[in-house]
């Protein structure tokens, strides 16, 4: 390894084997790959509710679950999406990647970390657990409006157990931002400035500065919540149910975009690597998560405008207003395709779908941005239709980007790209086929969270749920795509798709502390500084 | 001319402005993005460029969507301006009441109302052609009161009243739904809207 060797670690701790090596780990690569694991089999499993409640909308009327049922599964693929999935991945892939993209050896405070993790998963049984409890899990949405969720009308431990499953999920996620933040102010090897921080490591930074600001209030809301439930009072009597709804999305849009910054990154460092490039327009994009933040902490209640108790005026012009960093990142990313010399791996592939699907994302929230359009299609499939195209088709896109890229440092081994590919076009027509004809129907008057429908809109429920399952069976390739690379493997080496960041300095998997040596760091592409003047 | 507020009629105008800029934009972003993944894919010989930066036309870039922002911003407060005003001394009035799971429509000093619930959905009669005021409140949890026809939508609060002013331009029947998740027969808890003349509306109330 040429460069200069700026720190050299030669006390290696013994590391537990087995089992207890990777549940009690404090190595970060440990914790971070474990939670991508937890949120996987909530994935999964918010995945079968998802193709449940596809498979009840198939025809109208009631065919597989009662309306109770019904009610109880889009509550779970939700809150399993939003607090069990996106939430704690985004998370995790900071977990594991940022100590490597800084030069550390490893993660600050790691046994906070690891608490994280273990409170995430306790969370997520509990708020599971609901299904085997009298009256069946929570049924009152992801957001739990008050007073439907009170013991009155929500009456069953099911409620109760979401809340706490709610609470230990955002606390775990609330810790492993705070010890992700330390890490990035703290831990960056020398020569490391903050203006020599990688690209996804700087989303990382806004997103946790996001989250340690907004999720504490979400643990108040919740706790306050409990004890409505139980004692009443806190959210009773004038201005108690509206202030819920402005205490749970002060926590609700925030997350929105912790659940985007960090894929953002991974699309990034993936087209600047398949591109061959250095990432372009690194000043203005940085600049602009940061003004992606500020905003995005002053527009909570543009999920409220049709109640027509807040000022809509202020947050249509904040919401609105987002426009310019999306657009800012946008420049960024496609500034530096071009000029480059574009390889279509799969990780270019997804990164190239979650430009095209993102946009309907952001478009069609520009459009519920602006209050008289929200009046009439907020609370319907149009809606259903803009967040998936956001989290599904963008934020899994990216994430599914960062896997492909990132694999083989993670493992020291390539995924198949021939199943990569197979896997992109299932989705990439899947995503399209189930949600852009929810766009229609939110407009022809469907509204959202309904377990059946007027005859008038059958045909396009039934193109969605075909769509439904062309994206399983894409998840599905994906599922085998990493088992039979794992089993008959094809060794990748250190840096296979030529990466400018540190973490492809090290050798692939990265050893218990990291890095043996580390390069000079002169800009946010240090090993592009390298290639370019190798002195 | 449009009458005071006619909300069909102010929804269409504002969101034919934002369709055309969702598809312009959609359209140059698809046309860029796949232009540079044609043009600049990797060939033999094909050298990717060193440059980092553009700064100003960056800076360019961003006063355009600072421009956007502003037609964007300015359309939608003025409808909003007309979409949410209430006009003094309408005529016809009336009373919402929400409730798990229906919905009761009184006619304030005529005496009138009409109530049905998830399984008998109830008929909101209006006249065309002039405003309406809603004056509406819950029994118990959150509601919202759409009709999809009238592009328009209004919660309906336990803890407080809203009011809103609409005007159905033509004579018809719509469907009417609730918006907001409510429990059990959410799906179920629907009205119909029969919008007609003047004279056929005191016809109706006065049968009652």
């Amino acid at each position: 390894m040429a460069g200069l060797s700026v720190t050299s670690v030669a006390l290696e701790r013994p590391r537990p084997s087995g089992l207890v090596g990777w549940l009690a780990s404090t190595d970060h690569k440990r914790i971070g790959l474990l939670q991508m694991g937890g949120t996987l089999v909530f994935f999964i499993a918010s995945g079968v509710v998802a193709l449940l409640m596809r498979s009840e909308l198939a025809h109208p009327g009631m065919q597989i679950v009662s309306r109770q049922s019904y009610n109880e599964l889009f509550t779970v693929h939700g809150s399993g999406m939003v607090y069990l999935v996106v939430t704690p991945l985004a998370l995790a892939v900071g977990i594991y990647l940022v100590p490597l993209q800084i030069g550390a050896a490893e993660i600050a405070w790691p046994r906070l970390t690891l608490l994280g993790l273990w409170l995430f998963v306790a969370g997520g049984v509990a708020i599971y657990f609901g299904f085997a409890v009298d009256h069946g899990a929570a049924r009152s949405g992801w957001f739990a409006t008050y007073p439907l969720s009170n013991s009155a009308h929500s009456s069953g431990k099911g409620q109760d157990l979401w809340i706490c499953g709610v609470f230990l999920a955002v606390l775990g996620n609330t810790i492993q931002s705070g010890t992700l933040l330390a890490t990035i102010l703290r831990k960056r090897a020398p020569g490391m400035t903050m203006a020599r921080v990688p690209p996804f490591t700087w989303t990382m930074l806004v997103t946790v500065l996001l989250a340690i600001t907004s999720f504490p209030v979400l643990l108040g809301t919740m706790a306050a919540l409990e004890w409505s439930r139980l004692y009443g009072g806190v959210f009773d009597g004038q201005y108690g149910p509206v202030a819920y709804q402005l205490l749970f999305w002060f926590y609700g849009h925030p997350v929105v975009y912790v659940m985007f910054f960090p894929f953002v990154g991974m699309v990034a460092e993936a087209v600047s690597a398949f591109s061959g490039r250095r990432f372009f327009g690194y000043k203005g994009f940085t600049l602009s998560m940061l003004l992606f933040a500020a905003l995005s902490m002053s527009v909570w209640a543009h999920h409220m405008f049709a109640t027509g108790r807040i000022n809509n005026e202020y947050f249509s012009l904040t919401s609105t207003m987002l426009i310019v960093p999306a657009g800012l990142e946008y420049f960024a990313v496609i500034g530096t395709m071009i000029g480059g010399a574009i390889v279509f791996s799969t990780a270019m592939l997804f990164s190239i779908g979650f430009l095209l699907l993102f946009l309907i994302g952001g478009l069609t929230g520009i459009i519920v941005a602006s209050p008289p359009l929200d009046y009439h299609l907020t609370d319907s499939y149009f809606y259903v239709a803009h967040f998936h195209y956001a989290l599904f088709a963008g934020s899994l896109f990216g994430f599914f980007a960062g896997v492909f890229y990132w694999f083989p440092k993670v493992t020291g081994v390539l995924l198949r790209e021939s199943l990569g590919k197979l896997q992109f076009a299932l989705m990439f027509i899947g995503a399209n086929v189930t949600f852009f004809p929810m766009l229609i129907l939110g407009y022809e008057g469907m509204p959202r969270r309904v377990a059946t429908y007027p005859s008038k809109f059958t045909a396009l429920n039934v193109v969605e749920t075909v769509g439904g399952f062309v994206i399983a069976l894409g998840v599905l390739v994906f599922l085998v795509n990493v088992v039979l690379s794992l089993r008959r493997r094809i060794p990748a080496g250190d840096n296979p798709f030529d990466g400018p960041g540190l973490e492809w300095w090290t050798v692939s998997p990265p050893p218990r502390l990291n890095f043996t040596s580390l390069p000079p760091i002169r800009s946010y592409a240090p090993l592009y500084d390298l290639r370019n003047d190798p002195k | 001319m449009p009458l005071a507020s006619d909300t069909r009629h102010e929804f269409g105008g504002l969101f034919s402005l934002y369709e055309w800029v969702t598809i312009v934009t959609a359209a140059v972003v698809f046309a860029v993005v796949l232009f540079a993944a044609v043009r600049y894919r990797s060939r033999p010989g094909r050298q990717p460029s060193t440059r980092t930066e553009a700064n100003v036309v960056e800076l360019v870039f961003a006063l355009v969507l600072a421009g956007v922002i502003a037609v964007l911003v300015h359309g939608t407060f003025t409808t909003e301006n007309r979409v949410d005003a209430i006009a003094a001394g309408v005529q016809t009035r009336v009373e919402v009441t929400a409730f798990k799971w229906g919905w009761r429509f009184a006619y304030p000093g005529t005496g009138v109302s009409v109530a049905g619930d998830n399984e008998h959905p109830p008929t909101l009669h209006l006249p065309v052609g002039e405003p309406i005021v809603f004056v509406q409140r819950s029994r118990d949890v959150v509601h919202s009161f759409w009709v999809p026809a009238l592009r328009f939508k209004r919660d309906v609060w336990p803890d407080a009243t809203t009011r809103f002013e609409l005007t159905v331009e033509r004579p018809g029947t719509y469907d009417g739904a609730c918006a907001e998740f409510c429990g059990l027969h959410h799906t179920d808890m629907t009205f119909k809207v029969v919008a007609e003349s003047h004279a056929q509306f005191q016809k109706w109330l006065a049968s009652r």
